[in-house]
């Protein structure tokens, strides 16, 4: 079946709404563009979108509670929420330099997550979340606490 | 009292480039002043990418083009002072400043660069009547609390304005797990970008409500909702068009105003469109050794024009420290802004101080314009005159001016920069 989709023109300024006649994925016809480059875009807007996705991650013992990142090539636009969902359970520890790789290869796209950012150590910085996997600030109240994190920072702090 | 050549106050793209600039002209001692707890400026917040084509050849976020510059600084060895406010500037380019080491401690510089950068327009600005509950930001604060400090500012999200920071703080939101329920325009077209209309509305399907505004505020401890309502032409709302939206977050960008409260004791002239100083061709304000550069003089669309204007700016402060020749030891004309046009910036040019390479004038037109020329005028003829397409207030326009066609104009004299057929 046909389907038209509108693209806005973000080439220049002007901005065209351009008309693209789609079928089961294949372009038909393409209008409404008021230069060569307009259809290029229109094209792979319709074909295969990308965006470079910018963010920020956590991190752990820094001078600043968050690095931002970027996706160091334009990431297709269907995987950007799923790359967010993994980003979003991520925290990194400083120090982290400028450009660093975060998160390499993300969701098997072949793009890096790098920090845009440089984020130095926090003085006198005493670790916060335990090393052992699974667990999180919460777990560590109590005796639990003194169970598990045998060489945890938080140990010798509490106790 | 210690004295430097040069003090640049703030830390941003404008006061580094401008100091950077003013090193590589040969002035040793500078001192750039930051009230932040590290330089770079609010673009230390815009993580977004798009910054620096111009300049760079490549798509920086803001950190990173940020970075370019503080790197710079160190490398130089330029001094700055984090943390650091100043408090008063006056005519004798006496800084007072305050930070929690040195307490407060007056500086004596030979030249000033005022670099101070801007403010966003508030909610007292508009006027929105309603109550006074939590959940009411500035685009920007709200930026600042996402971006650097790791804090969601609310969970269903309205946001008045369309200007760029409106719309790259929707995408933000949504990527950080907030609903964003409308951007409501009052004007009948947005003062943002395509690109960002595309890639941070429409990618997110969120809708875009122009000719609408907030008309009030609900709530008591934390806000429950808003009235929006259509807007007639005049800008008034329409009233059977008020709709209630339930909302516990309201995001306002709605313009942002040079941040001018330290140039007042200095007593340089500031344009009354702009809301910045008044400069010349060399970026120097009315007061001899004071100079200005970036979002302090006008509101730029691209940080590239305010590192090329902040360049121009330390180079000037280099060379005004090494002659000592001041504003007004040349012949001036005056640039004005005539139909159509808001502001021209610089306001002045001395003719015999403009390079091989002429000047380039910055403007903004009152509307949205397609097909018309824009005029170069001068002693009542046309000098220059480029076509245009389509032109926006939200898009700052230049028109480059040629050695050749200023040496003919008479001395204090006027350039007009008009559109074509706009009464």
């Amino acid at each position: 079946m046909n389907r038209l989709k509108h693209v806005t023109c973000i080439v220049c300024p002007l901005g065209c709404g351009i008309q693209v006649l789609m079928n089961d994925g294949a372009i038909l016809n393409i209008a409404g563009n008021g230069c060569k480059r307009g259809e290029e875009y229109a094209r792979a807007e319709c074909t295969n979108p990308v965006r470079v996705l910018t963010t920020t991650i956590r991190v752990d013992g820094g001078t600043v509670p968050l690095v931002s990142v970027k996706s160091d090539k334009p990431l297709p636009k269907f995987v950007i929420q799923e790359c967010i969902k993994h980003i979003n359970n991520i925290i990194v520890k400083a120090p982290i330099g400028m450009n660093d790789i975060i998160v390499s290869n993300i969701m098997d796209t072949g793009v890096n997550i790098i920090a845009t950012k440089i984020v130095g150590e926090e003085k006198g910085y005493v670790k916060k979340i335990c090393d052992i996997p699974g667990s999180g600030d919460d777990k560590f109240k109590g005796g639990d606490f003194q169970q598990r994190c045998t060489d945890c920072v938080h140990q010798k702090q509490a106790f | 009292m210690r004295e430097v050549q040069l003090a640049v106050i703030g830390g941003g793209p404008a006061g580094m480039a401008a100091a950077i600039e003013a090193r590589k002209n040969g002035i040793d001692d500078i001192v750039i002043i930051e009230r932040d707890n590290d330089l770079g400026g609010i673009l230390q917040q815009c993580i977004h990418n798009g910054f620096g084509l111009h300049i760079f050849g490549e798509e920086l976020t803001g950190p990173e083009y940020a970075w370019r510059f503080s790197e710079q600084v160190e490398k130089l060895g330029i001094e700055y002072k984090l943390d650091t406010m100043v408090l008063d500037i006056t005519s004798e380019r006496v800084i007072t400043v305050v930070n929690s080491e040195e307490g407060i401690i007056k500086l004596k510089a030979e030249a000033v660069v005022l670099a101070m950068g801007c403010r966003e327009r508030t909610r007292g600005a508009l006027n929105i009547p309603g109550t006074r509950p939590a959940g009411i930001f500035t685009a920007g604060a709200a930026q600042r609390f996402v971006n650097i400090e790791g804090y969601l500012p609310g969970k269903e999200v309205v946001i008045l304005g369309s200007g760029d920071i409106g719309l790259i703080m929707a995408r933000r939101l949504i990527l950080e797990g907030a609903k964003v329920k409308m951007v409501c325009e009052l004007l009948p077209y947005s003062s943002g970008l395509n690109r960002n209309i595309v890639q941070c509305l429409e990618d997110y399907d969120i809708p875009l409500k122009l000719s609408h505004t907030v008309v009030n505020i609900h709530g008591r401890e934390r806000l429950e909702g808003v009235t929006i309502a259509r807007v007639d032409e005049n800008r008034r709302p329409i009233p059977y068009t008020f709709e209630y939206v339930q909302c516990d977050t309201l995001l306002l960008s709605v313009g942002l105003i040079p941040e001018n409260e330290l140039s007042g004791n200095t007593g340089i002239s500031i344009d009354p469109v702009t809301s910045g100083p008044v400069v010349n061709e060399s970026m120097e304000t009315s007061v001899e050794g004071i100079f200005a550069c970036g979002n302090v003089v006008h509101v730029h669309d691209l940080v590239d024009y305010v590192t090329e204007e902040s360049r121009c700016a330390g180079r000037s402060a280099a060379k005004y420290i090494k002659s000592r020749s001041g504003p007004n030891s040349h012949d001036a004309i005056n640039v004005k802004a005539g139909n159509g046009v808001r502001y021209v910036v610089p306001q002045i040019i001395r003719r015999d101080l403009i390079g091989k390479d002429g000047i380039r004038l910055f403007f903004r037109v009152d509307n949205v314009y397609t097909n018309l020329k824009v005029i170069l005028e001068a002693d009542n003829s046309v000098i220059h005159s480029v076509k245009k397409i389509r032109i926006t207030p939200g898009e700052m326009e230049s028109i480059s001016l040629a050695k050749d066609d200023i040496g003919n104009i008479s001395i204090n004299g006027n350039i007009l920069v008009r559109l074509d057929g706009v009464l």
